[in-house]
């Protein structure tokens, strides 16, 4: 995910929490205007029945002038307060027709008011009987001392009431103030979150100008760099024009090289062995046809002779081979080296049958290899091991394949290697440097005969499939040669 | 008849008396470079001797190589299938190859050990001369 990406979820995470916000700050102020109507509502309904105890009030003195006086300006009074208090009723019904009033109480405030009224206007029309004359005190005392009682009776329920619409109204006053603290920590928070959010978005915006800034001037400084590139790359175009028309003439230089190397080869393979032939056959012609002539002496001179041109023939051979192997083209293909060893082996066997050799070879072990300089390698190091166990009576030869970790020398690490162990007569460690070098011989040819010349090819070949080549040995306990391949 | 294609005297003298030791009596004609090979099968005096039973070549020599002479025999209709054995110091695949290409009948590696090369020589005369039957000569 990138900058921009964060930028954008960012953006509207915020914006959904702003909207969330004012979401909620809507519903506290909601809630606050609820709470604030109902506690008027409450306000309103105890009014009204103050309003309406003040009505009663007035209607039961107007009753007693009339009855005291008989004077029709209390009858009227007494009717409009009558009137005013039965609409005043009806407005507290309807009032508190959503409050939560205990059942009934509005029914017996009605009765009891009736009751009152009736009494009242039962004194009104007895006065009405008699407008004249004295007033009977008994019927007076009827209702006048009715009076305080009944007006308590309609007192007491009035006072349920109100006591109901006041803790209604502590009830309601509280939640206006929850509403309220609510509503302030809405827009509180509110408030914060916009802030932070302006802070970021300023930040924002001051960053990008600052990258924009940054850009602008990278710009300059690239354009600046890019005029030098150019004359750099014109220098580097010539060096490189330069440096290929050297290769190139390199290149002839080492093609001319090789085919010298070819053709004196091809003349050493020829010229070099044309001479031995001749040497090699008038000194046979002479121990076959002279032979009677000659003193034991030079019967044995001859043999001398015929055998220092074998050994200088072999040594050609070994030569040749040598350059071959450099010469030659690399064609890696899958080898199956334990089949080929095996091969070498059974050839070496076969050449000498009397011998008494032990061979193991791990099975499958493949790589990737030139399938003939990897079996001219493999004839040198088995063939090398053949000859050196030729004076050890329970002689062994092992090929396989290990880890190059196992082997402890730190050029095979990681990687995996293959090696061809004998328990013949082994070398002198302090000579090892020596060993793959041509012509350098740890043995006197009066023990073993060589040409000095395998082991430089051998190297060669683990050399072209760029891979290493290492000995370990101990006079008398066999020698180990480890290869990697790397083609 | 065997023409021998040898530059060299002493391997000239030296193969003469390995084919005589191994009892060929046949007339032994020596060609000392390409040239004279080449002339010697169609050249202006071949008519007045039949063409050899069997060419012993070797392939470094003077004048014109002995590829080129090979290649010389193949591509006249009158020595076209004489059986040419090469006889050389070389063993480079090249050459081999080359060799079978231009169609030699076999090709044998001298080796520095005369005692071998007197076995070998022994059993080419013995093959090329008694055991294999050659075409007719036109």
């Amino acid at each position: 995910m990138n900058k921009n990406d964060w930028y954008r979820i960012v953006l509207v995470g915020a914006i959904v929490v702003v909207l969330l916000n004012t979401y909620l700050a809507a519903h506290a102020l909601h809630a606050l205007v609820d709470s604030q109507y109902w506690l008027a509502h409450t306000l309103e309904v105890i009014d009204d029945t103050e309003q309406l105890v003040g009505e009663v009030r007035t209607a039961e003195s107007a009753a007693r002038g009339y009855i005291l006086t008989a004077s029709p300006a209390f009858a009227q009074q007494y009717s409009q307060s009558g009137s005013v208090v039965l609409d005043d009723m009806d407005r507290i019904q309807h009032l508190t027709s959503d409050d939560p009033l205990p059942q009934g109480l509005m029914e017996e405030l009605r009765a009891r008011i009736a009751a009152k009224m009736a009494i009242l206007d039962n004194g009104i029309a007895v006065r009405r009987g008699h407008p004249e004359g004295p007033l009977d005190p008994a019927l007076l005392t009827a209702v006048v001392s009715d009076t305080p009682d009944r007006i308590e009776s309609v007192r007491f329920v009035l006072q349920q009431i109100q006591d109901e619409e006041h803790s209604l109204l502590a009830l309601r006053s509280q939640g206006a103030e929850v509403a309220r603290r609510q509503v302030w920590i809405s827009f509180t928070f509110a408030f914060i979150l916009d802030f932070v959010l302006l802070v970021a978005a300023f930040e924002l915006l001051t960053r990008a100008s600052l990258d924009k800034d940054r850009i602008a001037r990278n710009a300059a400084a690239l354009a600046a760099n890019a005029a030098q590139i150019e004359a750099l790359n014109r220098d580097l175009t010539g060096l490189n024009a330069l440096l290929e028309a050297r290769v190139e003439d390199r290149t002839r230089e080492l093609e001319l090289a090789n085919q010298e190397l070819e053709a004196f080869s091809y003349s050493v393979s020829h010229d070099l062995r044309a001479p031995l032939r001749t040497i090699d056959g008038f000194s046979l012609a002479l121990q076959e046809d002279f032979s009677e002539k000659l003193t034991d002496e030079g019967r044995d001179y001859i043999l001398r002779v015929r055998s220092g041109v074998q050994r200088m023939g072999s040594l050609i051979d070994a030569l040749l081979q040598l350059s071959r192997v450099t010469r030659s083209e690399l064609l890696t293909e899958q080898v199956d080296l334990s089949q080929l060893a095996t091969l070498v082996f059974n050839e070496l066997q076969a050449a000498d049958p009397q011998r008494q050799v032990t061979f193991s070879a791990q099975p499958r072990v493949i790589a990737a290899a030139d399938p003939r300089l990897i079996r001219i390698a493999l004839e040198n190091l088995i063939g090398n091991a053949w000859k050196f166990t030729s004076k050890v009576s329970d002689a062994r030869i092992e090929f396989g394949s290990v880890s190059g970790d196992m082997t402890g020398n730190p050029s095979f690490a990681g990687r995996t290697v293959y090696y061809v162990r004998d328990n013949g007569a082994g070398f002198d460690m302090q000579y090892v440097d020596r060993l793959f070098t041509a012509f350098q011989r740890l043995h006197g040819d009066r023990d073993f005969k060589g040409s000095g010349i395998g082991l430089a090819t051998v190297f060669r070949i683990i050399r072209r499939h760029r891979g290493l080549i290492a000995a370990t040995s101990e006079p008398g306990h066999g020698a180990t040669f480890t290869f990697s391949l790397a083609a | 008849m065997i023409l021998l294609v040898e530059d060299d005297p002493d391997h000239e003298a030296l193969a003469i008396r390995a084919l005589r030791k191994a009892n060929v009596a046949n007339v032994i004609e020596v060609a000392h470079d390409g040239a004279e090979a080449i002339e010697f099968l169609h050249g202006s005096g071949s008519g007045s001797h039949t063409l050899p039973q069997l060419i012993l070549l070797d392939l470094k020599l003077p004048k014109i190589e002995g590829l080129e002479v090979l290649r010389s025999i193949r591509a006249h209709n009158k020595t076209a299938l004489l059986p040419v054995v090469v006889l050389t110091s070389s063993d480079e695949e090249r050459d081999i190859v080359s060799s079978y290409r231009l169609g030699v009948n076999s090709y044998i590696r001298k080796p520095v050990n005369f005692s071998d090369f007197a076995e070998a020589t022994r059993q080419l005369g013995l093959y090329w001369l008694l055991l294999n039957q050659c075409p007719p000569i036109p």
